[in-house]
């Protein structure tokens, strides 16, 4: 795409040609514009649309009441959010838990990627792929259900199974205790993440020259030396860019993931960004709160996502605009 | 078998205080000028009633609404009036469509088209009350009536702009039948916020007593180590837990619970009776946990004791409703307490599992323990059921005919139908002519949630057909081995608590007339901090259990209790609040 | 893939170095086994339990295995109807959308993917922009209700039938595959450019196809909070919102006010695992055989993307 972003820069130094062959290219390209409209149609009505209500940031918004019967009140509720001590909280429970996320769900994709990469037995290697892309087929609704089922203090399958076998009393309290809750919520995205991440970096494998491996064979290198000097490098391109994606969305917060596995008991932890937003703006009628903070979510997200296009182009790689 | 019917009618009215049997006979002499004339009619066909209600049984239709007390003025709309009436939606396997099924074409049929009105129905996510009516207001589409359990949650709508005010005396002509209810159960005090009439509540029989949660114990326990009867001094009681763990019967006989916020810690059986009224109105309310006050140390100074003898799972907090219900169940635990209803699933697990055991209920008596305080006081349910108020989306017709449909409802034959079903399907008479609920029944005529409950609460809190001890036996299991006793049981706590209330032991909430602010900004921060501060005070060491106390109770008031405390005083002093009886 | 793969391990069949640490191969294996475990096992319980009588579970004394077998829980499922109803409903929906949603990606990608159209950046900023940025649930929910979307079937497709993420690899894919020589051959015959989408480059990109449907059906089938805000009818309600409505239901026997104070019965765990199973099961048995197909698309297009 940047090769593109040069054509429209010549192009633009050119306004009288550029004109006259925009008419040209029209009646000979009129088909493919035809066909954009449907997709342009889409995003003026569902999301551009949506942009003027973002003033409401500059109102004390009453859902009763509607527009105009709302006051208009400058940046006061911006100020309140900003030192709202339950926003601060959520944001920087957010940022801690997206940085755990980044930390342990992004590695575990490419391990087990190498591990499955050196599966030579291959109906087994091909069962375990198809097991282990099941989670992600799952939606957070059943995760949950599954995860309470598993994790319950005493009732959970892991709980009983560890009490019946003596190695501990009492249930540990896996989803409710907040210390446990942080652990098993982390891992429990690892799970549901690891199986999928692995196609891509699979395929970025299987993009690797044979012949390298081969000669490396011949040198006499071990399958640790292989796999170091060889794999390793040659997925760093993919490696890279995933990464850097994934920074993108460091600010996110998914609510879905949130409502299956929170629970009274570990509120510290749960009352991240998507759950403030939900409890403030819609349980407590607070719209206005809650779009200042999707507004300030999507801001910083913007802003990620421009910081993480440059680093990669710098780095050499392909970017994300 | 018409005979049968009109004797149930009749008692379903009798617990309905004020309606065709119970009142048909007092005078109006409350009533304002205005509403002499509504009076009047309502005077002067009462007396008919009795014929009226038996040419209804006779009908196989419930098509005698005519001629019944105050719906004769009512004419249908010019126009029709589209009617949204909220409905729970509780997420439940196996009821009909809450907005579409038998029951709501029946209200159809039998009410909306007969005054050309058009009954919807807007399901209301029962887990998610405040989102989905936010999410109604923001659309223009609220309900026409408002509905909730909670004095809060109807305040903070009423302060958001959702709820319109309207004037009683119009409500009384056109429901003069719902306002008697109201006026007779005292109700009509709870209707005003800030001086502006906002609300209409729904009775609720029984109030004053618990009978439908009860506690449960191992009566074989206690046989095996010498008691006849469970002791009611907390001294006795410490001997029999000690027996209980001693004779290796069990670890923990009161196994524990995590807290889990609302409601939690009742501290009612610590408090000095009679209870000074400010100190009732500014800590005696159960929204919020009063950590801080005499009653909650006394109360949490027990529950330390408890924990440091060892009564209590030293990992209670992280035992969740199920699990304790799964320990007392393989039978590892004393008691567990529950609601009652016909199917209790724990019970009949219970002796699936333990065919030796047997259970008993608790039942209450009114001994004050030798420090004062009072081991079976209890907090009574509000005297009302839900309350209602009116969107401010709504036109006046459609506000008009709102208050028609709940005082149809409210009729005992549309009520009986609504809360019992169809004779021969849905229930059956028994051979004292009581109506039975057939339990599996699973035809088109099926009721939604808790027979039909989520639609007739907006006018009677339960449904009760016959005296108390019927209720009571059409709720509780029949198929357990003994389900006599239990039952019994039930209904001795019903006299017991009865008892209680009567001495006073039994403690309504106090209700605020105002809005108080500090309740919805701080409410939730102070659950969460409580339920962390009290597992720490309870694990504290007996000897630190003051200092722990105090200390604790010292960042909650910063937390904002503080200014609940101050709002609620205000409240208290400018005569904002309900009285204690 | 596999090609390479075999190219790779004849070779390593052939060496000593390999033979020889057999053991890193057990460890593999049972890594990965365990892993698999993990996915397979809860199911396993879930559905031992679905089958079993409520006192044995009750009791905690179910665990792979069912005791006391009974169907109840499903015959319950079957006969109330509202669940089958839900997914039958879901069904379409997921497919109605999927359609949609293809559609309104080729209808995007297939322009931008030519390099010779004028305006290219501006369109793809355009449509890329909204991934990027969006103004909130609350602005959203305002939008939709102006425009009386609100608790209708669209709610639920047409905001979301267009992807930026699947179009940006569609997009990547067709760029690929489709080299301009192909293109330059059938205009000389005289095709126009909806003959040459038709007949030459939608034939030519199956897998992408197949990939991309999976992830839409993926993405509506499993996602519910847009349910959960814009959906007060329980007839427009998706399984997922139904199921995610049930659980909570249990849980709010627990944090449900005291003044409601009636019999509050929480669905029975059984019936709750019989229910999480038969919404699981049709994806357990549909997404394995589909595994060739968003294998090869999801690398073609991910790699990238």
């Amino acid at each position: 795409m940047g090769k593109n972003k040069e054509e429209t820069a010549v192009q633009s130094t050119l306004p009288r040609e550029n004109r006259r062959s925009f008419a040209k290219d029209l009646k000979r390209d009129w088909q493919l514009y035809l066909l954009l409209i449907v997709p342009i149609a889409l995003v003026i009505v569902f999301n551009y649309a949506s942009y003027p209500g973002l003033r409401m940031v500059f109102y004390d918004y009453k859902p009763a009441r509607g527009w105009d019967g709302s006051k208009f009140v400058g940046l006061k509720i911006i100020q309140k959010v900003f030192h709202d001590r339950k926003f601060l909280g959520s944001l920087s429970t957010t940022l801690v838990f997206n940085l755990l996320d980044l930390a342990l769900g992004f590695p575990m994709p490419i391990i087990l990627a190498l591990m499955l990469n050196e599966l030579r037995v291959h109906w087994f290697k091909k069962v375990s792929q198809t097991v282990l892309y099941l989670p992600h087929f799952l939606s957070w609704v059943i995760v949950g259900s599954v995860a309470y089922a598993m994790f319950r203090p005493n009732t959970g399958l892991v709980n009983m199974i560890l009490v019946n076998a003596g190695w501990i009393d009492s249930g540990i309290p896996f989803l409710t205790e907040k210390w446990h809750w942080a652990v098993t919520y982390l891992l429990i995205y690892v799970w549901q993440t690891m199986g999928w991440g692995t196609i891509i970096y699979l395929a970025a494998i299987t993009s690797i020259n044979g012949e390298l491996y081969e000669a490396a064979m011949i040198d006499g290198a071990n399958r640790w030396q292989r796999m170091t000097n060889i794999t390793l490098p040659g997925i760093r391109g993919t490696v890279v860019t995933m990464l850097i994606m994934n920074l993108g969305k460091i600010m996110g917060s998914n609510y879905e993931r949130l409502d299956s596995l929170q629970n009274t008991q570990v509120r510290d932890f749960s009352y991240q960004l998507a759950i403030y937003i939900y409890e403030k703006g819609l349980q407590g009628a607070k719209f206005s709160e809650a779009t200042v903070v999707g507004l300030f979510q999507s801001v910083i997200g913007l802003i990620m996502v421009i910081i993480a296009d440059r680093i990669a182009k710098k780095l050499g790689e392909e970017g994300l605009l | 078998m018409k005979n049968k019917r009109l004797f149930a009618v009749l008692l379903t009215g009798v617990m309905a205080a004020g309606i065709l049997a119970g009142c048909g006979s007092s005078s109006d002499s409350g009533s304002s000028a205005k509403d002499t004339s509504a009076a009047a009619t309502q005077e002067a066909t009462e007396a008919a009633t009795e014929a009226a209600t038996e040419a209804a049984a006779e009908a196989e239709t419930e098509s005698a609404d005519t001629g019944e007390a105050g719906m004769a003025s009512w004419k249908p709309f010019a126009e029709n009036v589209e009617l949204k009436v909220p409905v729970y939606d509780r997420g439940v396997e196996g009821v009909p469509d809450v907005t579409n099924n038998y029951w709501t074409k029946w209200v159809q049929s039998n009410f909306g088209d007969k005054y050309n009105i058009t009954v919807t129905y807007v399901p209301i996510t029962r887990s998610d009350v405040m989102s989905d009516y936010a999410m109604l207001a923001a659309s223009d589409s609220l309900p026409t009536i408002l509905s909730e359990f909670d004095y809060p949650k109807l305040a903070q709508w009423a302060t958001d702009g959702y709820l319109t005010t309207f004037d009683m005396d119009e409500f009384k002509e056109v429901a003069p039948t719902f306002y008697k209810a109201m006026e007779d159960n005292d109700l009509v005090k709870y209707s005003a916020l800030d001086g502006d009439t906002y609300f209409c509540l729904a009775q609720n029989p029984y109030y004053e007593t618990n009978y439908n949660w009860e506690v449960f114990y191992r009566k074989d326990w206690l046989e095996k180590i010498g008691y006849d009867e469970y002791p009611t001094k907390w001294e006795d009681r410490k001997a029999m837990y000690q027996k209980l763990k001693d004779e290796g019967i069990c670890d923990y006989p009161l196994g524990g619970q995590m807290c889990t916020g609302l409601g939690a810690d009742q501290n009612y059986a610590f408090r000095d009776y009679p209870q000074d009224e400010e100190t009732w109105a500014v800590y005696g309310n159960y929204t919020i946990p009063a950590l801080g006050s005499e009653w909650n140390r006394r109360f949490l100074q027990r529950e330390n004791e408890k924990y440091s003898l060892g009564f209590v799972d030293p990992e209670y907090y992280t035992i969740d409703t199920e699990t304790a219900k799964a320990n007392f169940v393989s039978g590892k635990t004393l008691e567990f307490g529950g609601y009652i209803s016909a199917n209790m699933d724990f019970i009949s697990a219970f002796y699936e599992n333990n065919p030796d055991g047997e259970l008993a209920v608790l039942v209450s008596n009114d001994t004050v323990d030798d420090d004062g305080s009072v081991p079976f006081a209890f907090r009574s349910n509000n005297p009302f059921g839900v309350m209602s108020g009116f969107s401010s989306q709504a036109t006046e017709d459609e506000i008009k005919a709102a208050w028609m449909y709940m005082e149809w409802l409210l009729q005992d034959d549309n009520l009986f139908t609504m809360q019992w079903g169809e004779e021969g399907e849905n229930f059956n008479y028994d051979d004292n002519g009581l109506p039975v609920s057939v339990a599996d029944y699973d035809g088109d005529k099926k009721q939604g949630y808790s027979n039909n409950k989520d639609y007739w609460n907006l006018v009677m809190n339960i449904r009760t057909a016959g005296t108390i001890e019927d209720v009571i036996r059409q709720n509780t299991p029949s198929d357990v081995p003994n389900a006599e006793e239990l039952t019994q049981g039930v209904i001795d706590n019903f006299y017991a608590q009865e008892k209680l209330a009567e001495e006073g032991y039994s403690v309504k909430d106090c209700l605020y007339a105002t809005s108080i602010e500090a309740e919805s900004e701080y409410q939730e921060t102070l659950i969460n901090d409580y339920k962390e501060f009290r597992d720490k005070i309870i694990m504290a060491a007996p000897s630190d259990f003051d200092a722990t106390y105090d200390e604790l109770s010292k960042n909650f008031a910063d937390d904002g209790w503080q200014e609940v405390v101050d709002e609620r005083t205000a409240a208290y002093e400018n005569g904002q609040t309900t009285k204690l009886d | 893939m596999s090609k390479k793969e075999k190219e790779i391990e004849s070779v390593s069949d052939g060496s000593r170095a390999i033979t020889k640490v057999h053991v890193s191969d057990v460890v593999i294996m049972v890594v990965i086994s365990v892993l698999c475990l993990t996915c397979i096992l809860p199911f396993l319980h879930l559905f031992a339990k679905s089958i079993s009588s409520n006192a044995m579970v009750m009791a905690k004394k179910v665990f792979f295995w069912p005791k006391q077998v009974t169907f109840d829980a499903y015959t319950s499922i079957f006969r109330d109807g509202t669940m089958v109803y839900s997914m039958v409903y879901s069904a379409i929906m997921t497919v109605v959308f999927t359609l949609l949603g293809m559609i309104a990606c080729t209808c995007a990608a297939y322009p931008l993917s030519k390099k010779r159209l004028h305006g290219r950046y501006v369109f793809s900023f355009i449509l890329m922009f909204p991934m990027y940025f969006s103004a909130g649930l609350i602005p959203t929910y305002l939008l939709y209700k102006n425009l009386h979307m609100l608790d209708t079937v669209w709610v639920l497709i047409l905001p979301l039938i267009y992807s930026p993420y699947n179009m940006l690899i569609m997009k990547t894919y067709f760029q690929a595959n489709l080299p301009d020589s192909l293109e330059e051959s059938a205009k000389l015959d005289g095709a126009s450019d909806f003959q040459i989408l038709f007949r030459i480059a939608l034939p030519l990109s199956k897998p992408i196809i197949a990939t991309l449907s999976l992830f839409y059906a993926v993405g509506r089938w499993n996602s519910y909070a847009d349910n959960k805000y814009y959906i007060q009818s329980d007839a427009l309600k998706m399984i997922q919102y139904r199921l995610s409505q049930m659980v909570s239901s249990a849980t709010e026997a627990q944090t449900t006010t005291l003044s409601e104070a009636a019999a509050v019965t929480s669905t029975p765990e059984v019936l709750q695992a019989a229910a999480i199973m038969f919404v699981t099961i049709p994806i357990i048995c549909i997404y394995p055989f589909l595994q060739k197909y968003f294998v090869k698309g999801a690398m073609v297009g991910a790699v990238k993307g």
